[in-house]
């Protein structure tokens, strides 16, 4: 009767695991509608000058899929490399949900204080600081005329994870969608924003590496 | 049949919970709290801690191949970096700060002097990376290990790879580094009830729980928190410790209050190494002169006799651990001249 039992309980476990899907997910970074073109110069839109980025890469994880605002993460981090286009598409496992996708930008502060990591958190993605612990959520790299700093560079890399300097971002979008969900991050709205004469580098946890990553994080869109 | 089922597991459960035990090397003093680190996530098994010891006295790691981490923190020196005020790294550059003692870590929240480091894993990055210090590049460390005819094998026999992953290459340093337990000084013996203490010793015990354990708590000696101590600025250094990582004024001066076991084996004392003898550290706390950012354990003055002086340093050399210092487990492991 138990061993019947444990079969019963064993298919229908099978078929909730059935359910399960694959939620595939694109990031797209623009300027001017177009996908973004590392080394390529792009006219900047307060100035008669033009711009580059070098590198772009975005922690992206602890993804909610569900209604309830106490719903469980997947304890999972992605790194959105621009240099590497296969990056910037993924699967995620999803069970059918009620219309509605959170997710972080960033490491959360316990994945901060585990230990080494490897895959996406390897410290080897140079998306770790060395002389003090913790990731770097956002790094955007890149060079501006309007830049003060040496050779016009501007070099973002924005992150901590301890209050008051936690940039770690949480994002919600509503959407019927259930398979393939596309969001885009559309940078030339983003950079008459930077002030690249005052703060042409943020390297460390600080207020401008919070107010920064908000204001990136305000300006993804799911598109699709 | 349920029955046989269910003796069945309990063996199983037996036998994986011996194994387990006979897994770790991490033996918990009774008279110690519980460990701040857990083990869950990184087993502090024998083969493991032989490989980070093996790594963690190779020069390999440095970008020249002259500076291994024991170059700073020496075992003679229960880990830290005798008759060196700072510390001095590849190419013969002197560092910022006193190489720390390494010695019963995993009862530590944070690391280093100013706390920069949350994680005995991730710690190591610092010194590799420093420039002034192994200046290496992490991918470089692991294309010279995983080119030599000695590494890919062992860490294959610990961690199931050849293929040298960095973070195998942490845990196995923070395994060798959470290995280092110093816990059977006389103190310890006589908390352990296998020894006494001499009526000088008593009463160096006595000051020092009335005018340092409130910082420097038994049985760890640390209270592992940043406290200001009076010490001035050097100018030549401008180090405002704490406030480094946190960027608040009032964490400017701020240092980790670091262990006092081991004292005759890791001086010279202070984040910059300014004291050579406990005589004048003792001098210093006994003739602090106090700012509003000098901790609040601190607000009274310090006054001790000449006689409560030697007293006191009395009581201090009963946390020498002459067990630690010369445990033939932590020190350079002959394997590494055949390698």
């Amino acid at each position: 009767m138990r061993l019947f039992l444990f079969c019963v309980y064993l298919s229908l476990g099978m078929q909730v695991l059935s359910q399960n899907q694959a939620l595939k997910l694109e990031f797209q970074f623009t300027y001017g509608d177009e996908p973004i073109t590392l080394s390529k110069k792009y006219p900047h839109l307060s100035s008669a000058d033009s711009l580059q980025f070098n590198v772009i890469k975005i922690y992206i994880g602890n993804f909610v899929l569900s209604n309830e605002p106490a719903g469980e993460s997947q304890p999972q981090f992605f790194l959105l490399d621009l240099s590497k286009p296969e990056s910037l598409a993924f699967s995620i496992e999803s069970e059918p949900f009620l219309g509605k996708i959170g997710f972080q930008i960033g490491i959360d502060s316990l994945t901060h204080v585990s230990g080494a990591m490897g895959g996406a958190l390897d410290p080897l993605n140079g998306m770790y600081w060395t002389w003090q612990s913790g990731y770097i959520n956002i790094k955007i790299e890149g060079s501006s005329s309007l830049s003060s700093a040496r050779n016009n560079e501007f070099q973002y890399h924005l992150g901590g994870y301890q209050f008051p300097k936690n940039a770690v971002q949480t994002l919600s979008f509503e959407t019927q969608n259930q398979s393939n969900l596309i969001f885009e991050l559309p940078l030339d709205k983003l950079i008459p924003l930077f002030d690249f004469g005052h703060t042409p580098a943020i390297m460390s946890p600080s207020p401008n590496a919070v107010e920064l990553s908000t204001l990136i994080s305000s300006h993804l869109m799911l598109i699709k | 049949m349920m029955k046989s089922i269910f003796s069945t597991l309990l063996i199983f459960v037996v036998a994986v919970a011996f194994t387990l035990a006979e897994n770790t090397v991490f033996n918990q003093p009774q008279h110690f709290p519980d460990p701040f680190v857990s083990f869950d996530s990184n087993a502090l098994t024998p083969d493991k801690v032989a490989l980070g010891r093996l790594l963690f006295f190779d020069p390999m790691l440095s970008l020249d191949e002259t500076i291994s981490c024991a170059s700073c923190h020496s075992p003679y020196n229960a880990f830290a970096h005798t008759d060196h005020a700072l510390s001095h790294g590849i190419r013969d550059q002197i560092g910022q700060r006193n190489a720390p003692a390494l010695f019963n870590l995993a009862w530590k929240n944070t690391l280093m002097w100013d706390g920069a480091a949350n994680h005995i894993e991730t710690q190591a990055l610092a010194p590799l990376t420093n420039e002034k210090e192994m200046g290496e590049d992490l991918a470089h460390v692991l294309s010279k290990l995983q080119a030599s005819s000695f590494y890919p094998q062992k860490f294959l026999s610990v961690f199931g790879d050849s293929i040298i992953q960095s973070q195998s290459l942490l845990k196995a340093l923070a395994s060798f580094q959470l290995s280092l337990i110093s816990a059977n000084a006389k103190y310890d013996q006589v908390q352990l009830g296998e020894l006494e203490f001499t009526d000088q010793e008593l009463n160096g015990e006595r000051l020092f729980m009335q005018h340092c354990n409130a910082c420097h708590t038994a049985p760890l000696f640390s209270n592992d928190l940043f406290k200001q101590n009076g010490l001035q600025l050097d100018p030549t250094l401008n180090d405002l410790g704490r406030m480094v990582v946190t960027m608040d004024p009032k964490d400017s001066l701020k240092f980790k209050v670091p262990s006092l076991r081991n004292l005759s084996y890791s001086y010279p004392y202070m984040h910059d190494g300014r004291f050579n003898k406990l005589n004048e550290v003792i001098a210093h706390y006994t003739s602090l002169s106090r700012n509003n950012l000098t901790s609040n354990e601190l607000a009274q003055p310090i006054t001790l006799t000449e006689n409560d002086k030697v007293d006191l340093v009395a009581f201090l050399l009963t946390l020498n651990d002459k067990d630690f210092i010369f445990n033939q487990k932590h020190q350079f492991p002959k394997e590494l001249l055949i390698k």
